[in-house]
């Protein structure tokens, strides 16, 4: 059974261009044939992301429009051929693409892929209608910070109104450094204020910005945390139950010292 | 080096202060839906009121108020009369005041 999930946060910025890509290679690593939509039309992002601007021909308002069929938009990952991206648009705006035409197109593309996952603006205007009408199953993806945690909990409570319940949570930019200090919202407080289902943790990750310089996705590397974290989600979202991994980085011997003095919280 | 401690001990951890909020922030805003909302519950409610008292439904409000811990229903109906009708055998009301109903 194709599965449509749709990565969401309402805030900007924490993550689900990241998330879309890493889980969609992710699954693409697992012999399921994906395929990424860009909504965020007029921003398109997902594309630089997973190294494949200069392959664009058409795009997604392309498609809608008549202007191409929908396979000639279509771009074929680098390394993967079971792994496409529909791009967003640049030049044109939220507007161009409506709702019933984000269904058809979704229904459309069940027939040949196994997860069409939908990279979706920030926000809860059009753009978040556009790409949430498609999905049956969501992913919301926050910070361990009060305004992101807020942004998904509204999130949440719209998606509930549309009738498409029960998302699930990624939790993005974990530190467990200011976690053990008390400086960060841990994974309990998170869910017990949002109370949905966790789907997954990944922490901050430097090599997530070096990697996406490259435009080259961090599950691809095996010593990023962040890519074994979204690894890890993958499985899940293909029904493996895999335990939440370890999340610190292996203690310097600084923080030894200094909980060995009694100056850290653990 | 002591007062440092000291201070690390009696200042609550950040993420604490930051989960109360949440709880604080979230509790408000899940119960502020839309104005459609609002505006089928004060018809209803204008129904149910509509049997026993004669009321200006134009003028009626319908909203939510934040006290400290709690959010209440606030609904504001002006009451012109009471119908005779739906007296019965209860006591008489006050006729022709405005009223406040706190559901
Ligand atoms: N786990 C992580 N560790 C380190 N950096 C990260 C991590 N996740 C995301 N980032 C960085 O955070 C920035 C924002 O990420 P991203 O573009 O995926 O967010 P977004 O939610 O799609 O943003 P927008 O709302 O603008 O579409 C990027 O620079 C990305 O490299
Ligand atoms: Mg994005």
């Amino acid at each position: 059974m194709p599965q449509v999930i749709v990565v969401t946060s309402g805030k900007g910025g924490v993550g689900k261009t990241t998330t879309t890509a890493n889980l969609g290679t992710a699954l693409a690593m697992l012999n399921q044939h994906v395929v990424l939509i860009d909504a965020d039309i007029g921003l398109r992002n997902l594309d630089v992301v997973l190294g494949l601007e200069n392959r664009i021909v058409y795009d997604l308002v392309d498609v809608v429009e008549g202007y191409c069929r929908l396979r000639q938009a279509l771009v074929r990952d680098k390394q993967f051929d079971n792994l496409y991206l529909l791009p967003a648009a640049q030049t044109k705006d939220k507007t161009a693409v409506n709702p019933e035409q984000m269904t058809a197109l979704c229904q459309e593309l069940r027939q040949d892929f196994d997860y069409i996952m939908i990279d979706c603006p920030a926000g809860i205007e059009q753009g978040f209608k556009n790409a949430i009408a498609g999905a049956e199953k969501a992913i919301i993806v926050t910070t361990p910070e009060v305004a992101a945690i807020r942004d998904a909990d509204r999130i949440i409570g719209l998606l509930e109104a549309e009738g498409r319940g029960d998302p699930k949570l990624v939790i993005n930019r974990l530190r467990p450094n200011m976690v053990r200090r008390g400086d960060m919202l841990d994974i309990i407080d998170v869910i017990d204020i949002l109370a949905i289902d966790l789907l997954g943790v990944v922490p901050e990750d430097e090599r997530v910005v070096a990697l996406t310089n490259r435009g080259e996705a961090a599950v691809l590397q095996n010593n990023s945390r962040a890519g074994k974290a979204y690894r890890n989600i993958a499985l899940r979202i293909t029904g493996e139950n895999v335990p939440l991994m370890p999340l610190a980085e292996e203690e310097g011997l600084w923080d030894r010292l200094r909980r060995a003095v009694g100056l850290g919280r653990h | 080096m002591f007062s440092f401690l000291k201070k690390l001990f009696h200042r609550p951890a950040s993420k604490d202060i930051a989960k109360e909020r949440l709880q604080l922030i979230l509790a408000r805003e899940r119960v502020s839906p839309s104005p459609s909302f609002l505006e089928r519950v004060k018809d209803d409610i204008i129904q149910v009121v509509n049997h026993y008292l004669e009321i200006d439904a134009a003028a009626a409000q319908v909203r939510f108020v934040h006290q400290e811990s709690m959010v209440a229903l606030m609904a504001r109906i002006p009451v012109l009369s009471v119908k005779p009708a739906a007296l019965g055998k209860k006591e008489e009301s006050g006729h022709g005041e405005e009223s406040q109903l706190d559901c």
